[in-house]
């Protein structure tokens, strides 16, 4: 049999299994009345959006005071204030050091003779501190702090063993922290994502695991029969990362060009496979809450869990393009992107379904502002992501600017933005405070939203003149390289907005964290029963 | 959804069949491809300058991997023939690169083979390539007022050399260069690949 | 912690999430379909013949490499952009002080023997170019460039830039390369090259 053949029988049986497999899950009909999902809202709750303000929240929910369901919550809240927290804490660190190097790696790509005395500080070193600080930092510390704090609530228990996730987080920073220093010293492994020393890598390895452990362990605790789609995405995004990152940072497995296919398994599996379904899971987690109605379509969610966990780890090699790896695994590669837009489609329909008639409730939540936005970019940025992966106009992007600004939308205006209104959520839940200044708030989501679409519009003009330009062979490279610079100071700007936004941002926790209690009297925060328990 | 084993049982088949796919079969077809018989293993200098290549994180501006003339253009562009798993087989890692923010250098050794160019534009790109946006790399150069018996003098434009001293290449910048020097695909790949 | 306090945060929040089991909506069905049938036809279409260590889209007569066809005319114009305008720059004024002019230079419209010389093993030295004194760094481009190809870009240097010397052949390369064989280092410099015959 030759190589097509093989390829299109694997493809089409693939597909068909995945067919049947959502097809046995999908919801029974007889379990719609018994099951239905409205019977736990408590009276005159639907329909009411959460909000920052305590003066609208006394118009609804007074009599939940001795509802089992937000004793559960409560309980679930106690046994993870504390982790939590840690993992915002390091969060904000680590977002502002990632803001910071971003910001200076655009500007020398304009200002090539600034700051060019230091080694550590040269556009090589400093971009890959931006981006291991926010792939291995920010990210994963925002987006395991919401998994953390979720997870127990929707398996209606308490989490076990806070102290060992503690512990990981420690351990996983302190890897950052000398996997940084080492970066900036330019001892590299020479993989995009996968940098880090690989003698540093065990150190990660072992903190995750301590922070993995307690989940699974909460998971076989839990107290409800049905998992919630929130549930899938966090619980599988835990135990693919280990995997991935384990294979790719094996010391002397990967050489020659199989290291490169490797290498974009892994990278953009990081993408799809851990940042995606943390960030999914929390909107799913999130939007129905915060507008007050249930997920529209259990159905569609699962064909959007289980499209994503299919199609998205095989869209790697469309990193390669024309490059020195085999044909057949560009193909499938190709036809996979493509075969992504299903699952964004079920997870865009289904947000739209459950949103639809409530957008009201934007004007109240700036969480939902943030999630919503997320939202919209998780289908913008797949959407693009697919058709960029056609031979047809990756022959134009590949190698440019364009890439950058389509990894910047997926991974700030999505899940960044996610993160940004989940913190949102959380922390007044964890601490017992509520934010001071909701103008603040307006201001990072501006920043933010504003940053990110001069960076995501420049790029992609830039990108695409440059790519264009290299493609047209009566233009001398040297002006592909000269066009862009306009777009390149664009980047700069709108890298600058999105830093500022982070400022305020984090000058807003801190404000939060030392100033006046503004809760009830005589209750005592989760973080602080936390703390003064272990 | 009610199963906790459905769940982590069906998320670890849809990673096998990625790892199957990107990794594995990959490691069983071309990750021991035999070298291109016009490719010679990097010496111990040129090793060496491919830490600093890495070091100095020359691959995120830098492809090495010109594409088919059906594709692009490169061959035209002076940047050799596309590629094939065989011209890799002493790349640890491979420094494919996903940027062309400067030109592909799978091929610079063959068509910028002059050690002057490479140093003088290490220190100031600027002095021979106007409009270049690369980084300057003046830590991998020292400047005094004379040179001592075998160090390497980088000649530079006037105007860019220092008043009434010299710029000496220190060991890193001269290994670097013998790596780039090294990096010459420029003999045919078909004998490599037919193996 | 049995019993922890509740706070206003957590009261005034609307209770966990649930789902509801709405049907897929034929069109997410249809587009479902519709992507399936791509993908078939997609991986029908694709050109997979070639051996997987080829790499993506390689044909065999692009990988033997640019043999001259016999007859053709070789573009000395192409070959001088890909390996001299980094150093002599596209107009052929060369850097000052660094790398010489080759417009109006004496050893372009000079010997073609010697400048035929010059590409084939290079200069490390002194040599004079238009009355200004070079440190000369000129790489070897016997290994790299065949007889064809190097009287190709002579000629075309020749020609260029208010030059107006005549052309090179194939045959005066191939001559000078068998009457330097034995040389392995480059020309020490100009005095070198002008006791050539």
């Amino acid at each position: 049999m030759n190589t097509l053949a093989i390829l299109m029988s694997a493809f089409i049986l693939s597909i068909v299994g995945l067919g049947f497999f959502i097809w046995s899950q999908r919801s029974r009909p007889a379990s719609t009345t018994t099951d239905g999902s409205e019977v736990i809202f408590a009276k005159g709750e639907l329909g009411h959006p959460e909000s920052i303000t305590q003066s609208i929240s006394t118009a609804h929910g007074p009599a939940a005071s001795d509802n089992l369901e937000l004793q559960a919550r409560v309980r679930a809240d106690a046994s993870t204030a504390q982790v939590v927290f840690f993992f915002y804490c390091c969060a904000f660190v680590w977002l502002l050091v990632a803001s910071a190097a971003g910001l200076t790696a655009s500007i020398k790509l304009h200002s090539p003779d600034w700051l060019v005395s230091q080694a550590w500080l040269s556009f090589g070193r400093i971009r890959t501190i931006h981006l291991n600080a926010v792939a291995y930092g920010w990210a994963p510390m925002a987006g395991l702090g919401t998994a953390l704090f979720i997870i127990p609530r929707l398996l209606k228990t308490e989490l076990v063993g806070a102290r060992y996730a503690l512990l990981g987080a420690a351990l996983w920073n302190a890897a950052l922290v000398s996997g940084l220093g080492s970066l900036a010293y330019g001892v590299s492994d020479g993989m995009e994502w996968l940098e880090i020393p690989w003698q540093i890598d065990l150190l990660f390895v072992a903190g995750g695991a301590l922070v993995g452990v307690p989940l699974i362990l909460t998971l076989l605790q839990r107290k409800v029969a049905h998992l919630y789609v929130s549930v899938w995405y966090m619980g599988c995004a835990l135990f693919w990362f280990p995997i991935l990152f384990f294979v790719a940072n094996f010391p002397g497995l990967h050489h020659g060009v199989e290291a490169a296919t490797m290498n974009w398994w892994f990278g953009h599996n990081v993408l799809g496979l851990f940042y995606t379904p943390l960030a999914l899971a929390s909107i799913y987690y999130l939007l129905p809450k915060l507008i007050g109605r249930p997920i529209q379509s259990y159905n569609l969610s699962l064909l959007g869990f289980w499209g994503l966990a299919f199609f998205y780890g095989q869209v790697g090699g469309h990193h390669l393009i024309g490059g020195p790896v085999p044909g057949w695994l560009v193909t499938l590669s190709i036809v996979q992107s493509m075969m992504m837009i299903l699952p964004v489609a079920a997870f865009t329909v289904n947000q739209h379904l459950t949103l639809k008639g409530h957008l009201s409730a934007l004007r109240h939540s700036p969480t939902l502002q943030f999630l919503c936005l997320g939202g919209l970019m998780y289908t913008a940025s797949s959407l693009q992501g697919s058709f960029e992966a056609l031979r047809s106009m990756n022959a134009v992007t590949h190698f440019t600017h364009y890439t950058v600004a389509h990894a910047h939308l997926g991974l700030y205006g999505f899940v960044s933005m996610v993160f940004f209104g989940a913190i949102y959520f959380v922390v007044p839940r964890i601490t017992g405070r509520d934010w001071p200044w909701p103008r603040l708030i307006a201001a990072h989501f501006w920043l933010a939203a504003i940053g990110i679409a001069i960076y995501f519009v420049s790029l992609t003009i830039g990108g695409w003149l440059q790519g264009s330009a290299m493609l047209d062979e009566s233009r001398g490279f040297m002006e592909s390289v000269a066009l862009t610079l306009p777009y390149l100071k664009g980047r700069s700007v709108g890298g600058a907005l999105m830093a500022l936004g982070h400022v305020v941002f984090a000058a807003h926790f801190a404000r939060l964290l030392i100033g006046e209690r503004r809760r009830a009297q005589g209750t005592a925060s989760p973080l602080k029963t936390a703390t003064g328990a272990l | 959804m009610h199963s906790e084993t459905r769940l982590v049982l069906g998320g670890l088949t849809t990673l096998a069949a990625a790892t199957a796919a990107l990794v594995v079969l990959p490691y069983f077809t071309v990750r021991d491809s035999a070298a291109a018989p016009g490719l010679a293993p990097y010496t111990a200098t040129q090793l060496r300058g491919r830490t600093q290549y890495i070091s100095h994180g020359c691959m995120y501006c830098h492809s090495q991997q010109p594409r088919t003339k059906a594709f692009a253009p490169d061959a035209k562009r002076g940047w050799g023939r596309a590629t094939v798993a065989g011209d890799y087989a002493y790349d640890d890692p491979p420094l494919l690169g996903t940027m062309r923010t400067g030109p592909d250098l799978m091929n610079i050794g063959a068509r910028q083979p002059s050690d002057q160019w490479h140093l003088g534009h290490l220190y100031q790109p600027r002095a021979y390539v106007p409009n270049s946006i690369m980084p300057a790399y003046p830590f991998l150069f020292e400047i005094r007022d004379k040179a001592e018996a075998g160090e390497t003098v980088v000649t530079l434009p006037p105007g860019f050399a220092p008043e009434g001293k010299v710029v000496v290449a220190r060991p890193e910048a001269l290994e670097l260069v013998s790596y780039l020097k090294s990096l010459d695909r420029s003999y045919p790949a078909v004998e490599a690949a037919t193996n | 912690m049995s019993n922890p306090d509740i706070l206003p945060q957590q009261r005034r929040e609307n209770p966990d999430p649930e789902e509801r089991t709405t049907p897929v909506p034929w069109p997410v069905l249809a587009l479902a379909a519709a992507l399936a049938a791509f993908g078939v036809d997609y991986i029908s279409h694709a050109d997979l013949g070639a051996p997987s260590a080829w790499g993506d889209g390689r044909s065999l007569a692009e990988l033997a490499g640019d043999k001259p066809v016999a007859g053709a005319k070789l573009d000395g114009g192409a070959i001088y952009a890909a390996r001299c305008t980094a150093c002599h720059q596209a107009t052929g004024q060369g850097l000052p002080g660094v790398f010489p002019p080759l417009a109006g230079s004496e050893w372009v419209a000079g010997k073609p023997g010697t400048l035929a010389a010059i590409l084939l093993h290079g200069i490390n030295g002194t040599i004079k170019v238009n009355g200004q004194s070079y440190q000369g760094a000129m790489p070897a481009f016997g290994a790299s460039l065949g007889d064809a190809e190097i009287a190709a870009v002579l000629t075309h240097i020749r020609s260029q830039w208010g030059n107006a010397a005549g052309p090179i052949g194939t045959d005066t390369v191939a001559e000078v390369r068998t009457r330097l064989a034995d040389r392995t280092d480059p020309f020490a410099g100009g005095d070198e090259l002008a006791a050539l015959p």
